[in-house]
């Protein structure tokens, strides 16, 4: 037995408290200046006023025109939002996805959550539902398709790590064929470009009643994903030694399974597949505060919030047409990724 | 001395109707350092991985501190025993000090993170094998040797009394050998209680108090080193006739040669 009556001289290595001042104005500041960019043009003076009036309550003379408190409040608001909690959400399920598989190269994806969840959507529009009837297909097949993954690979009062991987592909792979069925016998005018365009993911069609629906099971399952940031280091070690640290092993997973497919099925319900965030925001935290769950969850959902915003403001800013939200995540963030692989040689790895 | 391990009447198969070891029984009593000998394929890991809990066996009990295992907890079980496993993957390069203060999961709740005093008493567990140095060094880049006494301390700093080793030395050069060793029989001589599996007879006299060889699909020999390890139970064990040489003073280093390879 060990005691801890002396106390040592020593220091541990940690990133610093500026570090994460900058790290959480990143995604502030983005969230306060994108409020003031847009294509309809509100003057600065009209957004201090309009926000100060919805958001802080306060008695403004009210000098500007409906439609620029419409934009404000209406779209720009909810869609910046949606891009927080989404950006985060992603990027806090990659992170602790990739710890769980102890494997970097994993995405929120592994285990089918977007298969199921774009047929889901597919089928809804073939099917020619509401808006609110597509998002709610694509949710409960993005759970339903993960519930069978998690089934498939449970034996024995086990999930083995490599069982949840290889029935992640299988479920994958049979909903992504349901999903080509669906847009082969889509009306291919109307039904079949929208489904392409669903796919590519993008936040424009985001109002405030979907981020109404989106926030609580967001935020809820990020907060689980923070407070039990740090059993993810020790269930990296493998089920054997988690569990011979006292480590309830199969409590944790399912939490964490839970937690991230709810994030990825609401996200995907609202936004489409919004590739790449959740994969590659943790590499980037990981160069900047290290492996270490305890710090890597809190920096993923800072990141991945700012990257979503500053992407998304691209999508709507940089062409006359929005660009889908999917393809710029990528264009913009592998190249960027590229050169600081190319730079850092790895070493966080 | 009190019993911390007692193993009744146990079989284990991974596969119905052919059994790894059938009905065997052996005491690891308090203050032991307990070396389990046998051949590639004899059962030692499934034996060691059956007491820390990882596998069920198919018949008989394990009895850990007077409890049945199969009533622990995870948590309540790694407060009893401490392990030290074999194969080591590390998939992320967490600090050493991480590593270390990872054997402090079972003293902390479902939400709870460790404290500065969790990372103080990690530190501690560090000094107390001499690697204190290697705190912020990632764990992925320091030597196999090293990596080992990490683990070590990581299962000192979970205050457990009993620690199970899975061959601790396997893949390490002479010199971390000894240095593994030597932390081991320090933990034994300052009364905690050891069961390390082995590949090597001569670490049984170097730090044991008591072998057990495993063999045949049962246990070939039990007790004191001494009488446990004997040129007739390790021909027994490994199918070869083995002779066994007295060397140093008063006998205290031993060595065994496969006679036929000395041809």
């Amino acid at each position: 037995m060990i005691s801890a009556q002396e106390s040592s001289k020593f220091e541990e290595k940690k990133p610093a408290p500026g570090l994460w001042a900058l790290m959480a104005a990143f995604p502030a500041c983005l969230f306060v200046a994108s409020l003031f960019l847009g294509r309809y043009y509100v003057p600065a003076r009209h957004v201090i006023g309009i926000l100060g009036k919805h958001i802080l309550g306060l008695r403004v003379q009210q000098d500007w025109p409906v439609s620029a408190e419409t934009v404000i409040i209406n779209v720009r608001l909810p869609r910046i939002a949606m891009a927080v909690l989404v950006g985060a959400g992603l990027s806090a399920s990659g992170a602790s996805f990739q710890g769980m598989f102890q494997n970097p190269l994993v995405s929120p994806f592994v285990l089918g959550v977007s298969a199921g969840a774009s047929f889901g959507a597919a089928l809804g529009l073939v099917l020619s539902l509401p808006a609110i009837g597509i998002q709610a297909m694509s949710f409960a097949f993005g759970l339903a398709a993960v519930a069978i993954t998690y089934s498939l690979a449970h034996t024995f009062k086990t999930t083995p790590i490599l069982m949840l991987v290889l029935a992640g592909m299988v479920v994958s792979a049979f909903f992504q064929a349901m999903l080509s069925f669906m847009k082969f016998v889509a009306d291919s005018d109307e039904k079949l470009p929208a489904i392409t365009f669903w796919l590519m993911g993008s936040l424009g069609s985001v109002v405030p009643a979907d981020l109404a629906l989106a926030v609580v099971p967001i935020a809820a399952s990020l907060a689980v994903l923070y407070l039990i940031r740090w059993k993810l280091n020790v269930l990296s070690m493998g089920d054997n030694e988690a569990r011979s640290l006292g480590i309830n092993t199969e409590l944790v997973k399912a939490a964490v399974i839970f937690c991230a497919t709810i994030i990825t099925s609401t996200s995907v319900a609202f936004c489409g597949i919004i590739g790449w965030v959740g994969q590659v925001i943790p590499h980037f935290c990981r160069m900047i505060v290290g492996p270490d769950h305890k710090y890597l969850i809190p920096a993923s959902m800072l990141l991945g919030a700012g990257y979503l915003i500053a992407i998304d403001n691209m999508c709507r800013l940089a062409t006359a047409a929005e660009i889908p939200l999917g393809i710029l995540t990528a264009v913009i963030g592998a190249p960027v990724f590229s050169y600081l692989l190319r730079k850092s040689k790895g070493g966080w790895l | 001395m009190g019993i911390a391990i007692s193993v009744r009447n146990a079989s284990f198969s991974y596969v119905k109707g052919t059994s790894v070891w059938e009905n065997i029984s052996l005491d690891v009593y308090e203050g032991d350092c307990l070396c389990l000998l046998g051949s590639n394929g004899s059962g030692k890991t499934t034996l060691f991985n059956c007491m820390c809990g990882n596998l069920a066996l198919t018949s008989g009990e394990i009895i850990v501190n007077g409890k049945n295992i199969r009533d622990y907890r995870a948590q309540e079980l790694a407060l009893a025993l401490g392990a030290v496993f074999q194969e080591h993957s590390a998939p992320f390069p967490y600090s050493s000090l991480e590593v270390v203060r990872m054997g402090r999961a079972p003293h902390l709740g479902f939400l709870e993170m460790p404290s500065p005093r969790d990372t103080e008493i990690a530190y501690q567990a560090m000094s107390e094998l001499g690697i204190e140095y290697l705190a912020n060094e990632s764990y992925t880049k320091i030597s196999g040797g090293e990596r080992q006494l990490v683990l070590i301390a990581r299962a000192l700093c979970q205050g457990a009394k009993t620690i199970l080793f899975d061959e601790p030395t396997s893949h390490l050069d002479l010199k971390n050998q000894a240095s593994v060793l030597s932390a081991i029989k320090a933990l034994s001589l300052k009364g905690m209680t050891i069961l390390f599996v082995s590949h090597s007879p001569e670490q049984a006299f170097k730090v044991g108090t008591k072998a057990v060889v495993l063999g045949g699909g049962g246990i070939l020999a039990q007790g004191r080193v001494d009488e446990a390890i004997t040129e007739a139970s390790l021909s027994a064990a490994y199918g070869i006739e083995m002779k066994m040489y007295e060397g140093g003073k008063d006998g205290e280093m031993r060595r065994f040669f496969d006679t036929n390879a000395i041809i």
